[in-house]
């Protein structure tokens, strides 16, 4: 046998070997990251529901913070700490703006950094073959956009957004991503239509039943995610 | 040092039926015949085989009146497959050296 055509063999069984794994590795990398958001939404809810002012008020905003740190770690076991650590050049960056107190210049500096880091960092990072687009990536990116629609939504008519409509919104943003996300893990659907037809009626009771509903709804996420994840780690 | 090759998927048809299996997912009995150009009787045998290992399950079902059954790769067939192909892998790297 010839070497090249033992090369041509051997690039054969490599792409066998990458399309046998990358599903695996994608609903691993997609369940850690429902994890770490999950852990965030918590970490944020709960201090909305106990100290408020940590969590909203500008410039101690817990969300702003941590949003990073949350970024940061839900790629840092799939991307390696090199491409990870990309996420605090965007924080660095909206730092600025958000001490003077410039929420759309903020939140476009927010939404331009993490779409081109997301880009290294998962289109990049991963090595051969991540830059096509899968279900999960999609998936990802809809989250991803949806949420910076609403926050560039929110960044452009704050000032005249009444309260429980802006906490509405946003569990509603939430309720979507969640349903989406069972597509990939079918248990995120219910709690998808928990999120966009109970939370709704807490918030007829007032606005720390919603939080509440919401803080568990997180809680859950993170659970589930953590769930998956290791379910995933026992079979590969 | 030489690598141990899974006996069981070590054979010309049964790779050939978990290489599609791989790569469509999900196939039906009649195209997986035709693809790999077998008889009725020699495919089932093929599948019965990794049936029984758990490699490969089946689900029967019906479009109209005409009775179909597809077969797709069990979470164990993959990663059976996989260790398997990564054998497989080694060893030719090592026989790449000696050319």
């Amino acid at each position: 046998m010839k070497r090249e055509e033992l090369r041509k063999i051997l690039d054969e069984i490599d792409t066998l070997i990458f399309l046998a794994e990358k599903g695996e590795k994608e609903r691993k990398i997609f369940a850690w990251y429902m994890f770490v958001w999950g852990v965030y939404t918590t970490l944020n809810m709960s201090l909305m529901l106990f100290l408020p002012t940590i969590a909203k008020s500008i410039p101690l905003s817990s969300w702003f913070h941590t949003l990073f740190f949350a970024f940061f770690f839900s790629s840092l076991p799939f991307a390696g700490w090199k491409n990870s650590s990309l996420w605090f050049v965007v924080y660095i960056a909206s730092l600025l703006s958000f001490y003077f107190n410039n929420l759309i210049l903020t939140v476009a500096i927010i939404i331009v950094g993490i779409s081109f880091v997301s880009y290294f960092v998962y289109g990049r990072g991963h090595g051969e073959g991540s830059n096509r687009i899968s279900t999960v990536s999609y998936i990802g990116i809809v989250w991803g956009i949806m949420f910076g629609a609403f926050w560039w939504n929110i960044a452009l008519h704050y000032r005249t957004l009444n309260d429980m409509f802006f906490n509405l919104w946003i569990t509603y943003v939430f309720g979507i991503g969640i349903l989406l996300s069972g597509v990939i893990f079918r248990r995120y659907f219910l709690l998808g239509l928990f999120i966009l037809f109970i939370l709704p009626i807490l918030a007829k009771f007032g606005k720390t039943y919603l939080f509440v509903g919401y803080d568990i709804s997180a809680l859950i996420m993170a659970l589930l995610g953590l769930t998956m994840y290791m379910k995933d780690d026992e079979r590969t | 040092m030489m690598r141990e090759l899974d006996p069981l998927l070590h054979n010309r048809t049964r790779l050939g039926i978990l290489t599609l299996l791989l790569k469509n997912g999900r196939m039906d009995f009649k195209s997986l015949r035709d693809e790999l150009g077998l008889t009725d009787g020699n495919l089932a045998t093929h599948l019965r085989v990794l049936e029984n290992e758990g490699i490969v399950k089946y689900e029967k079902t019906f479009i109209g009146r005409k009775p179909i059954t597809y077969y797709e790769l069990t979470k164990k067939g993959k990663k059976r497959f996989i260790n398997y192909l990564k054998n497989l892998r080694d060893f030719l790297r090592e026989l790449e050296i000696d050319l």
